[in-house]
């Protein structure tokens, strides 16, 4: 017999992308019936670093949003002729403007503020010390009601709604990220195109090289280390809670690049896999760090550093191996 | 969910995994019929962050230390391949055929 689903508001399907910006997106694309660009989406692969944003406890230091993904619109203009407008309203217009959005393309993507949303199971989270905070984050309108809005959270797999004066709060509050100001996207698909996929995909790993992005992960395995050095065992571990998220990009870009190599048949280098769960361990072990597990840094600083050695192994051997 | 003999993981052993993976799910889940077809993500919908836990918790309960840890691996599609997984762990072999 099989398990009896409980449904509790959840949506299973939507589009998985690498950060809240690419599954809005995808999200969107699918949608509005264009799926030719979510092959762009989902081989990306990129990493960025950011010390600074690091030690002030941000866990956006390394999910490559802050908070639009810029290599990623640069892509899809480039790659799939696709571009992204970005608006902001005001208090007075951004509903009817949402409305006209939504009767016009099915949806409309806006910036929110986390904060207000019930996308994840915050009962869950406090189990963990784990609380809402005001962040950038991108959700799709569907449907305005007399006094709520329909919408779709694709990073978090979920669909629900907001009360409209809980959204307006939403769409203009300053959040760690920047001030939203009832920003929303529209996106030009009708020249989309995919037929430049490999070569993208050689692209984003020469950029990987080029821009040495796997040199910010051995940074970031760095400064690992610094936090053992210099606040040893007695640290606030709040810090490790927000490498995890941050790491969540790039497990979810190694995931995402298996798939579409499936989907293609690409014939790509083996060590996907082996890189995808390499990731996924590092987390696992800050996860385990930051719920009062073991003081483990030096094996989580020797992991990272490990995998940045394999990333660019990687890279190099995929640039070789393609489009030869 | 019952198990035929074959399986590495004893009765007790079996209560405690499930135990543990109900103290993951959603309120509203509590009561679900947990089978093993049961998949973690869609149908139990386990989060990363309750996933992680599991694993943790799980390898101290049960001595063993996973070497897989993607959430997307196909050992944790399901509880059963969960299960299999980790009675592969334990240096045991298990026919997939005995679950009832």
């Amino acid at each position: 017999m099989s398990a009896k689903v409980v449904v509790i508001n959840m949506y299973r399907n939507t589009f998985t992308g690498y950060n809240c910006f690419s599954s809005a997106v995808g999200e969107y694309a699918r949608i509005k019936g264009c799926l030719d660009i979510t092959d762009i989406l989902q081989s990306q692969w990129i990493f960025s670093f950011d010390k600074e944003l690091f030690w002030k406890n941000c866990w956006y230091a390394g999910a490559s949003l802050l908070p639009v993904d810029h290599l990623l619109k640069q892509d899809l203009m480039e790659y799939a002729n696709v571009s992204i407008k970005e608006y902001t309203s005001t208090k007075a217009q951004a509903l009817i403007e949402s409305k006209e959005a939504i009767k016009r393309n099915k949806a409309q993507i806006i910036l929110v503020d986390f904060y207000y949303l019930d996308s994840v199971n915050w009962e869950a989270m406090r189990r963990f010390q784990v609380y809402p905070q005001h962040d950038s984050h991108f959700i799709i309108l569907t449907k305005i009601n007399e006094d709520t809005a329909d919408f779709i959270d694709p990073y978090y797999n979920y669909k629900g709604s907001i009360s409209l004066v809980k959204l307006n709060e939403a769409r203009n509050h300053q959040t760690k990220q920047g001030n939203i100001v009832y920003h929303s996207y529209d996106m030009v698909l009708s020249e989309a195109r995919n037929d430049r996929l490999l070569e993208l995909i050689k692209y984003r790993f020469e950029r990987f090289l080029k821009e040495k992005m796997y040199y910010q992960m051995e940074e970031f395995a760095i400064e690992v280390d610094k936090k053992r050095l210099i606040e040893g065992k007695n640290q606030n571990r709040n810090w490790a809670l927000d490498g995890y998220n941050s790491l969540r990009s790039i497990v979810e870009q190694r995931s995402n690049l298996s798939c579409i190599q499936e989907k293609h048949s690409i014939l790509l280098p083996p060590g996907l896999e082996l890189l995808e769960n390499r990731w996924s361990y590092i987390r696992k072990k800050l996860f385990e760090f930051y719920n009062n597990g073991p003081f483990h840094l030096e094996e989580i600083s020797y992991e990272i550093f490990e995998t940045s050695l394999l990333e660019k192994k990687y890279a190099k051997e995929v640039v070789n191996s393609i489009l030869e | 969910m019952k198990r035929s003999g074959g399986v590495f993981m004893s009765d007790n052993e079996y209560d405690v995994f499930l135990k543990l993976l109900r103290d993951k799910l959603f309120t509203s889940l509590k009561n679900i019929e947990i089978t093993p077809n049961s998949s973690l993500k869609e149908e139990l919908m386990i989060d990363s962050l309750n996933f992680y836990s599991l694993l943790i918790d799980v390898e101290k309960s049960f001595g063993i230390s996973f070497d897989i840890t993607s959430r997307n691996a196909k050992e944790f599609k399901t509880v059963g391949s969960m299960m299999e997984y980790m009675d592969r762990l334990k240096g045991a072999v298990v026919n997939g055929e005995e679950f009832l």
